[in-house]
């Protein structure tokens, strides 16, 4: 009866350091040209795989990509700079709608007083913008509203499309 | 560069790019780049991508690094971090990442790194050319698995953490890849002429 060759998953262990029967193996080989033959196949596949030829990147890689992430952290805005302009984008966004249903004059009226007892030159300023408005039918909470929805907006797209150009975004 | 990986050095290295110091991250990226290029070139066939996608590595390796608290090694988190963007890559991309390409001509870049010259088409016809080949066109976790045991001497439990894949799953990957490729390299070639005697 012809004897048993040492199968693929032994070999494999074998080289590896994992075969439960080493010794039976290297027997086996000494006097059977066929798995000695495939042993040696697979001895020379794993020093062939072990080599990285060919994998470099190009040189000055580690530097370019730390000065990309120093860019990127440069550009990007802080945490809080995002989370107050989207907080305050929502919030003026809310008063718009709101001041459509409800009328605000009582707020305008107390900032104005406070204003005026504060800045007393500057609330004269304002007061005649307010009733240059009011002469317009321009409602003044209204446009402040909508002035300021705009201008978060604006500022929520810059820093979007600069977290964007980024690739990450860096919040810091 | 060696990896410094959890030896103290490590750790004060990820402390320092970390705390922000400006040269740390160089020496991160000079120290882990071949681990990364060895994942990104294995997984992705498209060479023009693969630079672009190992400093995406890097950029979402120095994003999440505060977050890393040393309960793993940290060649693995980084291999893993290189193993998720290249899947995502290859998802997003369409490219099935258990087929097996055995009969695709000219479908991937063998070339493992930038184009090729005249040298390295004279290259192709040596063993490492024909292995590569070979190697491209297995499945890709199977190049994972290959690449992470024989190029980066990882253990079976530290490739089934990269790849999140019982241990079991790694040593059956890891049979089936060097059988098939052995099998492959066979039946294109006579054994002399991809291993001569003098290896």
């Amino acid at each position: 009866m012809a004897p048993e060759h040492v199968t693929d998953e032994e070999i494999q262990g074998f080289l590896d350091g994992s075969a439960s029967r080493p010794e039976a193996i290297r027997t086996h080989s000494g006097s059977c040209p066929v798995c000695a033959k495939k042993i040696n196949e697979y001895r020379r596949l794993f020093a062939s795989l072990a080599d990285d030829r060919g994998f470099d990147l190009p040189p000055g890689f580690a530097a370019a990509t730390a000065a990309r992430i120093a860019r990127a952290k440069r550009a990007a805005p802080r945490a809080w700079v995002v989370n107050a302009v989207l907080v305050g984008a929502v919030i003026a966004g809310c008063m718009l709608v709101a001041s459509i249903f409800i009328d605000f004059s009582p707020v305008w009226d107390g900032l104005k007083q406070i204003l005026a007892e504060n800045f007393g030159a500057k609330s004269a300023a304002i007061s005649a913008a307010h009733a240059f408005l009011a002469a317009l039918g321009i409602k003044a909470g209204l446009l402040a509203s909508a002035v300021a929805t705009m201008f978060l907006i604006a500022v929520a797209d810059w820093i979007l499309a600069a977290l964007r150009r980024n690739t990450t975004p860096f919040i810091v | 560069m060696s990896r410094v990986d959890e030896t103290g050095e490590g750790r004060e290295l990820v402390g320092r790019v970390v705390a922000g110091e400006a040269k740390a991250f160089e020496e991160f990226i000079a120290s882990y780049q071949r681990l990364v290029s060895h994942m990104v070139f294995r997984m992705i066939d498209n060479r023009h991508d693969r630079e672009d996608i190992c400093q995406e590595v890097f950029l979402s390796i120095y994003e999440h690094l505060p977050g890393f608290r040393f309960d793993a090694k940290l060649s693995t988190w980084v291999a893993k971090v290189a193993y998720n963007r290249c899947l995502t890559h290859v998802q997003k991309m369409k490219v099935p990442v258990w087929s097996d390409f055995a009969d695709e001509e000219g479908y991937f870049d063998t070339a493992p790194s930038s184009e090729k010259n005249p040298q390295e088409c004279a290259e192709e016809q040596d063993l490492s050319a024909r292995l590569h080949e070979e190697i491209a066109r297995l499945p890709i976790v199977y190049r994972t698995v290959l690449t992470l045991y024989h190029m980066d001497e990882m253990s079976y439990q530290e490739i089934g953490d990269v790849m999140q894949v019982p241990e079991g799953t790694v040593k059956s990957h890891l049979f089936r890849a060097r059988k098939l490729l052995r099998e492959r390299l066979l039946a294109k070639y006579r054994s002399e002429e991809i291993w001569p005697r003098s290896m």
